[in-house]
């Protein structure tokens, strides 16, 4: 029995010695710490592949710029208007936990390093974002969200109330990065402006006038706060742009690396909406959104078509017109014609109609600047007597059309996320049924192949299955008919 | 036990032959059984002499013995009758039959040595014959049918797949479900290396296979917590403990041993044979589905016009389109073992070697395995040093599961009028990837057969050290050291499919860069224990036997892996061979283990026993203040037979038993801690966009929130039984009752993305398993000289459930698709299938598109769950003289599984489900349209649109009606035949060989399933074998039948 006691004695000292032998379970495969700069440039790479990659996607078909190809079926459900509910998992998850968490991460420690310029360029990207979620989904989680295991069930906050909220944060960082001139210090971990924090104030500028001009058909339009900034006049001078792609795997523009690349660019074709509105007025962007098909022509169908048996059944992607997204595509998060269009918007409706017609015709030209045309070409479509040229004694509204007309032709394939979303603000283009006499080619119509009744489409998205079930405090929309805040009567 | 036997004839025979001492008498007699029936080979002695005979094939014998003698009368199995000589001559005797259970002893946990009487918990024990009788050389595939309450499923029948073993039902949604495999006392590991990718998986099998089954003597399965809770967290799932053969002394013996199977496709996709190329009705000859036209016979063009030609031929069914794919599969496997020593040192060597080439045309899916093993013992006085070593080398290469361009995926989208054989010729100008039928994301199947592919090779070292020492005669202390390491490799690369331009192929989806990918692991697992046995009487009727142990496990693995995204010469794989760089990834694990333990056992009068098991585990994978876990059981049992001496008249074998326990499980290195990670977005789910990017290196918050709370998972069970043997142990009914649950379940929280992570580990719910394991035996004819037919039930049920959720948590996600997902329940039955399914108004009408196709609902529902409602093993065992034959049966009865066959042949419209009404426009029953209203509320119509023959296709592929792919998994298998023949001894003894046996052996002859099952073997799985795999199939490789024979012989 002695031998034994020993024995139990001799292991338990054993294990005594041996208790830091057990604290090994750091895993060593991860950094323990990392720093702002690299979480900002991971932020920055979610945010572009969701603008690039789902949204691109879904706003591209939303926004009539592509409609499903016969032959294949990927994306049927975005053309029948009848997305599950568990269509937007990926992307939400990729906007939460992956670009807002990070951006988290950034604002804490910039503001813990009084790096005021740093926390004006996550402040900027942050509300970007949540724009975004706001516009595509309505109401989101906002102010409990972000808060790990201590609140499992954020609440939904009103998209007015993020809005609002979104503004004066900006303003916030304006405000102390103008107080506490401190410039960044991520440099070309910075990679939409490397660090340039003139270019931040212009990102932000130009973000706060898109934010109100969604606001202008509600109640919180806000003509002062609109009025200031244009007097400033300071926005975009350089396209808010990712541009750090190579042709390698997980290295591409997203919608190539996954449409063209994994899928084999046989789902998107070019829909008439947008193909003929180009060809109506000899448009010559059309060659730049579009390749041609395998016979060297720019043929599109009509939006939904491709679904029905008829009459496209068998044919194959390739004998119709597709996006022209490369490899090494930039992804646009602000563009310039976009800056110029939001202007013109904001100076017919604030300011003067001459105002307007300078931003417009601004904006034109600047599209065709980011699709590498000349400008001589725009130039004849906005003169006076041109096919896009600017009615500066009409009306608002008709203002307004051909403002938004064009602000649509010239995001596709720059923001589709951001056409679909001004479609629906605006009803520009007009939205009509192929059967009614006013009926002309380009203009948006309702799809073919919608399982929706009669003259509806989509105003908003499902909540993706996966928040659903994991967040108590939120409820699915009962379909996809709902609108957001700035959209509802 | 019966080379044992025939060694003491051969002796006794020896012995009589010398000894004939003069004796006034001589007696005979007849020596039978307690039926009447005679024994022969009943050795016969007088007592106190070496004068002794054996009585012959009629029982009969003949001594000389004089009057006041004593005659011994003994054989195996039968208690030893002493009659004294009178002065009849003529003396019979009547041997009963020895309860020789009672005595035997079975190695428990940790090498621990028991009687199987002391047994307070189910364990059965496998013997070498059992194992090696239908020459599998998969130690799981052995065991299949022969265990109750063991649930043993096979991936799939390719070569080298995995088979996984789950004991008792499912114990862990988030933790492996595999028992622990113990090799001569030492742990070691069974981990897979497989792969449920959509787009490629492939199955290189798990560790346990690559022990050689002819080197074991036994193997043990502990089932409860109440045994296993000694073995600590590890074997919370149960316990195989096996022992494997050592030298035995005397001459140099020699075994050697050979099989060969051939193996042919069993299963298939029914194919209706009405419709052919197609779609929307359409003989389109580019169509990769049967939606077109009736078959009429006429001679029609198929294919692409190539050169200005094209091919003809009538439009006609293609019978045994798939069967004609797939030849003929080979197994072969060799085995010698030599083995020898004096009384104090023994040793024995072992080589086998098995060769396997699969159904696939080519060598495209094969395995081969080499194993060496030695094993050697010595014994110096009060020292035994004994000592085991272990090498294996194995190389498969499999052919990938899945969708996208997988050989299967492209075979089953092929009209049902094409002849594959056809496409054989992957150069030809109309079967090359630029001209091939079809440019809809499939090519020739023979193209990719011949030029993707993979391979895998593995290196592994085992063994275990053992040195004991003979304290006093009443105790012992031991050291026993365990080392397994392997290194394995696995390649995957894929072709470029660059259709040339202009082709009719050129810019489709099937147009892939090729790629390359590589990676090593190197796994290792040391284990030291140190025991100490005390072995005692205390009195006449009170025993003692008790092990202290202390254990030190330690287990690291490292993996590098890279891969890249393109290739650029044809043909030629490697990292370099592309215009990208590869992408690199490496990591690294460690986890350590100390436990000290207590089994203890008392016996009273050798009938009462009372086991408790006591240990404390200390594990590195849990936060500081929860890593110490104590834990424990108590069985006991109660020969009964020995109480109550009247009844073993009807039962010669009687024993209750009872036990609870309970056993810590811990969990993955590195959960506790939040983690940064490697910059990356999820790219629409189908790539991702990686830094680093334009020379920017990123870094990310982990998506896994902390937690310092984590507590080990605890399983509590309770076992109840019965083992009983009737009428001289012609019926034997083995029974256990038990009732587990495990608290603590860890698993990973999802969580709302908005909370700015996805998930975190934590302590979840509650999951219970209960269930009864019945085995039955019957020895209908026992004849030894003659007829024997054994019949054995093997019976058990399983109720896997998810009894408790924390609050958090509506349901927990178990894997399977978007789509069709498998998921568990708070009070269900554990996992579920859930899917989409019609959207109906409040009348239960089916709502309807335009089409007429229903719209699926917004909320998906469950389908049903996945369990067997029971398992049926049934065996019978003829055998004449030195001729058997033996017949397995297994019925397992319900539960669902996902089958991706069913989807694609339905979708493609290949498969005989898709012939509803002939296919002529139906409307859905019971369905309605909806319409709107001014006010813009949707009301409902009848639906008066049929669907057309054009939208056929869209019905069969409708989201709404996905329960479709959803099949019935039960079935009834043939699952072994066995025909044995052993050469009789009088011949062997004209032969240098000590024995021969031949056998002819058939596997998954026959497959019975339900009306539902029009696709696939049921058993089959893309998704591993563990928990996940019982969500089904996703494109799985055909299952096989397959015929072999083998031969032993021993010298």
């Amino acid at each position: 029995m002695k031998k034994l006691v020993n024995l139990i004695f001799i292991s338990l000292l054993a294990l005594t010695s041996c208790s830091d032998d057990l604290d090994i379970n750091t895993d060593p495969n991860t950094p323990q710490e990392i720093n702002k700069g690299l979480a900002l440039s991971a932020a920055q790479g979610s945010i572009t592949t969701i603008m690039g990659g789902e949204f691109f996607n879904l706003g591209g078909m939303f926004a009539q710029f592509y409609t499903q190809a016969p032959s294949a079926g990927q994306y049927d459900a975005i053309d029948q208007y009848n997305l599950d509910t568990d269509y937007a998992n990926r992307l939400w998850t990729e906007l939460y936990a992956g670009a807002l968490n990070d951006l988290e991460f950034v604002l804490s420690e910039s503001e813990d390093q009084g790096d005021t310029g740093t926390y004006l360029i996550a402040t900027c990207l942050k509300a970007y974002t949540m724009q975004y979620l706001v516009d595509v989904f309505g109401d989101v989680p906002y102010n409990e969200a972000f808060q790990g295991s201590s609140n499992i069930s954020p609440s939904t906050d009103e998209g007015e109330e993020i809005y609002l909220d979104l503004l004066s944060k900006i303003d916030k960082a304006l405000a102390s990065y103008k107080g506490n001139n401190i410039n960044s210090d991520v440099g070309q971990q910075d990679l939409i402006f490397a660090a340039d924090m003139d270019k931040w104030v212009q990102f932000a500028n130009t973000l706060k006038l898109k934010l109100y001009s969604r606001m202008s058909n509600t109640d919180q339009a806000n003509s002062a706060a609109v009025t200031t900034l244009l007097s400033e006049g300071n926005f975009l001078t350089e396209n808010a742009s990712f541009t750090a792609f190579t042709d390698a795997t997980s290295k591409r523009n997203p919608y190539y690396e996954v449409q063209i690349q994994a899928l084999g660019d046989v789902n998107d074709v070019a829909s008439n909406s947008l193909l003929e509105f180009y060809t109506r007025n000899n448009d010559p962007r059309l060659e730049r959104v579009f390749k041609p098909n395998t016979e060297g022509e720019y043929i599109g169908i009509e939006q939904g078509i491709g679904i029905l048996a008829e009459p496209y059944g068998g044919y194959q992607a390739q004998e119709f017109a597709r996006p022209d997204i490369q490899p090494t595509t930039p992804v646009y998060l602000m563009s310039l014609p976009e800056s110029s269009f939001l202007q013109a918007e904001a100076y017919a409706r604030y300011g003067s109609s001459e105002q307007a017609q300078e931003k417009y015709e601004e904006g034109v030209i600047r599209s065709f600047e980011l699709y590498g045309l000349s400008t001589a070409d725009a130039m004849d479509l906005i003169s006076p007597d041109g096919a896009y040229a600017f009615d500066a004694t009409a009306d608002l509204e008709d203002q307004l059309e051909t403002i938004i007309n064009q602000k649509w032709a010239a995001l596709a394939n720059v923001n589709n996320i951001e056409a679909w979303i001004e479609t629906r603000r605006t009803g520009y283009p007009l939205l009509v049924d192929t059967q009614d006499p006013a009926y002309e080619e380009g203009r948006r119509i309702y799809s073919l192949a919608s399982v929706l009744p009669e003259g509806q489409i989509p105003a908003s998205i499902y909540y993706p299955d996966n928040e659903v079930q994991r967040n108590s405090n939120l409820t699915q929309k009962p379909n996809l008919l709902q609108e957001v805040w700035w959209n509802q009567d | 036990m019966r080379i044992h036997y025939n060694l003491g004839c051969l002796l006794l025979f020896l012995l009589t032959s010398i000894s004939t001492f003069a004796q006034s008498n001589t007696i005979t007699g007849t020596v039978s059984d307690t039926d009447g029936m005679p024994l022969p080979g009943v050795n016969v002695i007088v007592k106190g002499t070496n004068n002794g005979v054996q009585t012959d094939f009629d029982g009969e014998y003949s001594i000389k013995a004089s009057e006041g003698d004593v005659l011994v009368f003994s054989f195996v199995g039968m208690i030893t009758a002493e009659i004294t000589v009178q002065q009849a001559t003529t003396i019979d005797a009547t041997l009963e039959q020895n309860t020789a259970q009672l005595d035997e002893v079975v190695v428990t946990a940790v090498g621990i040595e028991r009687e199987k009487a002391s047994l307070g918990s189910a364990t059965t024990t496998v013997n070498a014959e059992e194992i090696t009788r239908g020459a599998q050389s998969n130690i799981a595939d052995a065991l299949k049918g022969k265990v109750a309450g063991v649930n043993i499923s096979a991936a799939s029948t390719d070569p080298g797949a995995s088979s996984g073993v789950i004991i008792r039902g499912i114990s862990t949604m988030g933790g492996s479900n595999q028992p622990l495999y113990v090799v001569d006392g030492v742990p070691i590991n069974n981990g897979s290396a497989f792969s449920s990718s959509l787009g490629g998986g492939y199955d290189f099998g798990r560790g346990s296979q690559d022990i050689n089954p002819d080197n074991i003597k036994s193997m043990t399965i502990l089932k409860g917590a109440s045994a296993t809770s000694l073995y600590g967290s590890r074997a919370a799932n149960g316990v195989i403990i096996i022992t494997t053969k050592s030298g035995q002394s005397g001459k140099l013996s020699v075994e050697l041993g050979s099989t060969s199977f051939f193996t042919r496709i069993s299963r298939t996709p029914n194919y209706q044979s009405t419709y052919g190329q197609g779609w929307d009705f359409t003989h389109r000859l580019n169509e990769n589905g049967s939606w077109g036209p009736r078959f009429d016979g006429t001679p029609r063009v198929w294919g692409n016009v190539v050169d200005n030609s094209q091919r003809l031929k009538p439009y006609l069914f293609q019978e045994d389109q798939l069967e004609n794919f797939f030849d003929t599969g080979t197994f072969f496997q060799n085995n010698v073992a030599v083995s020898g020593g004096n009384e104090n040192s023994t040793v024995r060597l072992s080589y086998s070697n098995l060769r396997q080439d699969g159904i696939y045309p080519t060598d495209a899916d094969s395995y081969d395995r080499n194993t060496i093993g030695l094993n050697a013992q010595s014994k110096m006085g009060k020292l035994k040093i004994s000592g085991n070593l272990n090498y294996v080398n194995t190389e498969g290469a499999s052919v990938a599961t899945g969708q996208g361009l997988t050989v299967l995926n492209n075979l089953l989208q092929i009209p049902n009028d094409l002849n594959i054989n056809e496409f054989k010729d992957y150069n030809n100008k109309f079967n090359n990837i630029s001209n091939y039928y079809t440019p809809y994301g499939i090519t020739n199947p023979y193209f990719t057969l011949n030029e993707d592919g993979s391979a895998y090779e593995k290196e592994r070292v085992y063994g275990a050290l053992e040195a004991s020492y003979d304290l006093t005669d009443w105790s012992k202390v031991t050291y026993r050291f365990g080392l397994d390491q392997y290194t394995d490799n696995t390649q995957f690369w894929t072709a470029i499919v660059d259709p040339e331009p202009g082709s009719p192929n050129a810019g489709a989806s099937t147009v892939q860069p090729g790629s390359y990918s590589e990676s090593t692991r190197m796994v290792k697992q040391l284990n030291h224990d140190i025991l100490y046995d005390l072995n005692a009487e205390v009195n006449k009727d009170l025993g003692i036997q008790s092990t202290f142990g202390f254990n030190y496990n330690i287990r690291t693995s490292r993996s590098l892996a890279a891969s890249v995204g393109s290739q650029d010469l044809f043909g030629f794989y490697s990292l370099s061979n592309s215009g990208e760089n590869p992408q690199a990834s490496s990591s690294e694990s460690e986890r350590r283990l100390y436990g000290l333990y207590n089994n203890t056992t008392l016996s009273f009068k050798d009938q009462l026993y009372l086991t408790g098991n006591i240990r404390n585990d200390w594990y590195s994978t849990l936060p500081e203040e929860n890593r110490s876990v104590l834990y424990g059981g108590v069985n006991a049992s109660w020969l009964f037979i020995k109480t109550f001496d009247g009844i073993s008249d009807v039962l010669n074998y009687g024993k209750l038993r009872a036990g609870y326990g309970e056993v810590g499980v811990d969990t993955d290195p590195y959960q506790i801690n939040p983690i940064y990670v490697s910059g990356s977005a999820d790219n629409q789910g189908f790539g991702s966009l990686n830094f680093p990017l334009g020379g920017v290196n990123a870094y990310e918050v982990g998506n896994r929130a902390a937690n310092p709370n984590l507590k080990p998972e605890r399983r509590k069970e309770f076992e109840v039984g019965l083992d009983l043997e009737f009428f001289k142990s012609r019926i034997t009914l083995d029974f256990t009752y038990y009732n587990a649950r495990v608290e603590n379940q860890i698993l990973s929280l999802p969580l709302a993305a908005t909370t700015g992570y996805t998930s975190q580990t934590a302590n979840l719910g509650e999951i219970s398993n209960e269930g009864i394991e019945a085995l039955l035996k019957l020895a209908v004819f026992r004849n030894s000289r003659g007829f024997n037919w054994n019949m054995a039930f093997n019976f058990a049920t399983n109720d896997s459930r998810l009894e408790e959720l924390d609050e958090r948590l509506t349901q927990v996600s178990l894997g399977g698709l978007s789509t069709t997902s498998l998921v568990a329940l708070e009070g269900m039955p554990l996992a579920l299938i859930e899917g989409s399914v019609p959207q109906t108004n409040d009348e239960g009408q089916i709502v309807v598109d335009s089409n007429g196709i229903p719209i699926a609902a917004s909320t998906k529902e469950i389908y049903g769950d996945t369990q067997y409602d029971y398992t049926l093993g049934f065996t019978n065992e003829f055998s004449y003289k030195n001729l058997s034959l033996n017949f397995t049966f297994d019925l397992r009865e319900g539960g669902l599984m996902y089958s991706r066959t069913a989807d694609i042949t339905r979708f493609v419209g290949n498969s005989v489900t898709t012939m509803y009404n002939d296919r002529q426009p139906f409307i859905v029953p019971n369905s309605v349209q909806q319409s709107v209203t001014d006010d813009g509320s949707i009301t409902y119509v009848e639906n008066t649109t049929a669907i057309s023959r054009a939208n056929m296709d869209d019905y069969y592929s409708a989201t709404a009606l996905s329960r479709n792919t959803v099949i019935d998994k039960s079935f009834l298998k043939l699952r072994e035949v066995v025909l044995s023949y052993s050469l009789p001894s009088k011949l062997m003894d004209k032969t240098p060989l000590d024995n021969l046996s031949l056998s002819i052996i058939g596997r998954n002859l026959f497959l019975w399933t339900p009306e539902s099952n029009q696709f696939i073997d049921p058993e089959i799985s893309t998704f591993g074998t563990d928990l996940s795999s019982q969500f089904g199939e996703f494109s799985a490789n055909p299952s096989t039948r397959s015929l072999g024979f083998s031969i032993k012989t021993r010298f």
